[in-house]
């Protein structure tokens, strides 16, 4: 338990400094009157609208202010449109979850097997192809692989809606640019992990007592070998909530990742701090769950912490 | 019975795959008069006043009528629209009849309370706790009075010249005074539909689609050309492109330049559009800087080949301007006014003069704020630096960084739009001593000029403001606080199969039947 309130008082500290970062970040280096109301404005309108956005407050003041709001769960209002900043982030949450949840699914489905399958035929053309393969998904970058595509499906083959959401045949370019660099990830992942457990001593006794090659790996190997990718996916979705900015933005969905970008060009404070808050405590809780089920997936780290927790009450008594 | 679960399995799998292909191929269907229309970005408030944007633009000349209104495809001459008649009363005075059998889209008849809640207090700035952006166009009405109920007379606390243009565009499109109060809050205004124009809206996402409808009761000649015109964001430019040419989009705005050749290569695209009244150019800082010199700066604008860059940049599709002015000034532009010369030579002797030095001269630009920035600072760069000059591109992320008022600070891009077709709306906006880039300490506004732009804000002889207008040119060539470039531009993508398209010389988009012809 004490571990867990530990991880958990981690989580809020570094929450808290990310919003104190971001804030002063984004304050020193714009004042949202004039970004949004552009060069071409009067003086008068840029004095109206810092005046009534407190805007002539010391900057100090100003963030003493939203914590506040904060603590009363008012995440502020937008700058650009007087609405509610945590309302228009929740609005465009489904839209990014949408794109995320089958890219991990996708990055999962597809990456594992490569991994294994690269795993299994180590050192030979599978292999090499496969690590080539990943590397080349990891290294294209997002936007380029998008265009490429949207040229290619939408302008040449005339296939798919290069923009938005038309129908379920919306989702195949974003989900696919995004899965490329998850598959990689996950690939070359299970790859090493597998390559790791194969060369345990465990392996070696099992093929000694004459059980198959396919068993070995499914029944010895693997189960071993998911601990680390469940840390990956708990740090991949991060990862993809990041690509899906770049993503949406390519193929003109209206997530929070497109949100996020419109918000940080405009210094429209209350919204980037609202996407950070909750991004960062959906991290924070996808690293909690892949810790949780650590205990599941490997009873030896379950009874790991648990001494630990004996010794340390020893300690203390003592 | 293994071979009928096969056949059953099979005849599942070719049912699976022909919705899968149907689907892949038929994209949403296309209503013969629907428009669907590509932007960078929808506005996030559809009231004027509130908004002064491009994003703003593209969508309000669809919403709302002005009382008069610039006829642009006729030299930008002013025709009737929510009033018939006008006439001035006395140089401080205008009086407008009021058409009769207007509605808005909520229903409300038009009648001269709309017209008062249009210009009244907090639609001009003078709540200070709803900012918008009226007072530097509509700050000078002093008061407003219902003659009867069609009629209005509008009190002005100075003679102006452009009087009658201000309410002929941005921002004095007319709202229904019913909106106005039923409306919880501003904000809550700033969202609805107020309008009489020829669309109405259907819905408005902030970030997403905008969806307008034919207004059936429509009182104007020009009718909405579409039953429904659905403005959908798409920030990033070959998403654009891609959803034009495949067909999911009928037009795109804002291409550049780099794109006609992919689009008009297309047997179905077509670019529309050109010059707009807006010239784009630099601001120099004549103060405190290595360029305070006027002879520095004169010779800077001498550097610059305005031909070459028009055609490099623009594939010649945009124009060299004579001057601070603009096609639209009408009766005001001045014809005979030569183009702004380009004569190395001659800028080599103005710097040699100078003493110039070779001093770092520091140019704070962005990369895509504007059509074709980053490209257009690194060219012009470049004949700064064949006469002589060091100049130095710094690269910023926003206005703040550019408008510091550091002591590097030395040029700065800017674009100036003709608010009205006069030198009042662009060049003395711009350059006079109430505008922004004097308040900022860019520059000051000599005394004698100063007198000049007093008698071109107060006199109504046209005569006299033309010879007026053309000494402060000449002035200005001596001891210039800028340099134009070229008229910038706006291009619009077309879906040619579908329909065509007549630009304006504005931002605005014109979605009536004078804009768009379906095929």
């Amino acid at each position: 338990m004490n571990w867990y309130l530990f991880r958990l008082g981690r989580a809020c500290i570094t929450i808290l400094l990310l919003l104190i970062l971001a804030f002063f970040a984004l304050a020193a280096s714009g004042d949202p009157a004039q970004i949004l109301l552009g060069p071409d404005t009067s003086q008068a309108a840029i004095d109206a609208f810092r005046e009534k956005w407190g805007l002539t407050l010391p900057l100090w003041q100003q963030f003493l202010i939203y914590l506040n709001g904060l603590l009363h769960m008012n995440f502020g209002l937008s700058y650009r449109t007087g609405e509610s900043a945590l309302a228009l982030v929740l609005d465009r949450i489904p839209v990014t979850l949408s794109l995320v949840l089958p890219t991990i699914l996708l990055s999962i489905a597809l990456g594992v097997p490569l991994g294994i399958l690269s795993a299994m035929h180590r050192g030979r053309f599978i292999d090499r192809l496969a690590i080539t393969l990943s590397v080349v998904g990891l290294s294209v970058p997002s936007f380029l692989l998008g265009v490429l595509a949207m040229y290619l499906f939408s302008v040449k083959l005339g296939w798919l809606a290069p923009s938005g959401y038309v129908d379920w045949s919306s989702y195949i370019m974003p989900v696919a640019t995004l899965s490329t660099v998850g598959i990689g990830t996950y690939a070359r992942f299970t790859r090493s992990a597998m390559v790791e457990v194969m060369s345990r001593p465990m392996i070696e006794t099992a093929r000694a007592s004459g059980l198959s090659e396919g068993i070995i790996h499914r029944v010895h190997a693997l189960p071993n070998a998911l601990t680390p990718l469940i840390t990956i996916t708990a740090l991949e979705f991060g990862h993809f909530v990041t690509y899906a900015a770049v993503v949406e933005n390519v193929f003109g969905w209206q997530g929070t990742g497109s949100l996020l970008i419109e918000s940080v060009s405009a210094r429209d404070f209350a919204v980037v701090q609202a996407i950070m808050i909750i991004t960062g405590v959906t991290m924070i809780l996808a690293n909690l769950l892949a810790d949780l089920s650590y205990g599941f997936i490997d009873p030896r780290i379950a009874d790991l912490r648990h001494r630990s927790a004996r010794r340390l009450r020893t300690v203390c008594e003592s | 019975m293994n071979q009928s679960r096969l056949k059953a399995k099979s005849l599942v799998l070719i049912v699976i795959l022909s919705a899968g292909v149907a689907a892949l191929s038929g994209n949403t269907p296309v209503f013969a008069r629907d428009l669907t229309i590509a932007v960078p970005k929808n506005p996030d408030n559809l009231d004027p006043a509130t908004e002064n944007s491009n994003p703003n633009l593209r969508v309000v000349l669809s919403l709302y009528d002005t009382l008069v209104r610039f006829d642009y495809r006729n030299d930008g001459k002013i025709v009737p629209g929510l009033a018939t008649e006008w006439k001035a009363l006395d140089p401080k005075t205008l009086e407008f009849k009021l058409r009769p059998g207007v509605v808005f889209h909520n229903g409300d008849t038009f009648d001269a309370n709309d017209v008062i809640a249009t210009f009244s207090d907090v639609r001009l700035g003078r709540d200070k706790s709803v900012p918008t952006e009226s007072e530097e166009f509509l700050g000078g009405i002093e008061r407003i009075k219902a003659v009867d109920n069609m009629t209005v007379r509008i009190h002005i606390k100075a003679v102006d010249p452009i009087a009658l243009d201000r309410f002929a565009t941005f921002p004095a499109q007319i709202i229904s005074e019913t909106a106005l109060k039923q409306a919880r809050s501003y904000n809550d205004f700033t969202k609805l539909d107020a309008g009489s124009g020829p669309y109405a809206l259907v819905s408005h996402e902030i970030g997403g689609a905008t969806v307008l409808k034919k207004f059936d009761a429509y009182w104007g000649e020009a009718q909405a050309a579409a039953d429904k015109v659905t403005f959908v964001t798409v920030p990033e430019l070959s998403t654009r492109v891609a959803g034009l040419l495949s067909g999911q989009f009928d037009m795109i705005t804002e291409i550049g330049t780099d794109e006609f050749l992919q689009i008009e290569g297309n047997p179905n695209g077509a670019v529309a559009g050109g010059p707009i009244e807006t010239l784009r150019g630099v601001i120099f800082d004549s103060i405190d800087s290595p360029i305070a010199d006027p002879r520095i700066r004169h010779a800077m604008n001498l550097a610059v080949d305005r031909r070459a860059l028009v055609k490099g940049l623009y594939d010649g599709r945009t124009d060299v301007p004579r001057g601070w002015q603009v096609k639209t000034f009408g009766d005001m532009y001045l014809q005979d006014r030569p183009m702004d010369a380009y004569d190395p030579q001659k800028a080599r002797e103005l710097l040699k003069e100078a003493s110039y030095d070779g001093k770092e001269i520091v140019w704070r630009t962005q990369h895509n704020y504007y059509t074709k920035q980053g490209e257009t600072a690194q060219i012009v760069q470049s004949m700064w630096k064949a006469v002589g000059l060091n100049v130095k591109l710094e690269f910023k992320e926003n206005w703040t960084q550019v408008l510091a008022d550091t002591p590097d600070r030395a040029i700065i891009d800017a674009s100036s739009g003709a608010y009205y077709p006069d030198p009042i709306g662009q060049f003395w906006r711009r350059l006079g001593p109430g505008g922004s880039f004097t308040k900022q300490k860019f520059f000051t506004v000599s005394a004698d000029m100063a007198a000049l732009g007093e008698e071109l804000s107060t006199s109504v002889d046209t005569g006299h403001r033309r010879a007026v207008f053309a000494q402060m040119l000449d002035k200005f060539d001596e001891d210039p606080h800028s340099a134009n470039f070229y008229t910038a531009a706006h291009f619009i993508g077309v879906r040619k199969d579908r329909l065509t398209y007549r630009a304006l010389p504005t931002e605005y988009l014109d979605l009536t039947t004078t804009g768009v012809s379906f095929r």
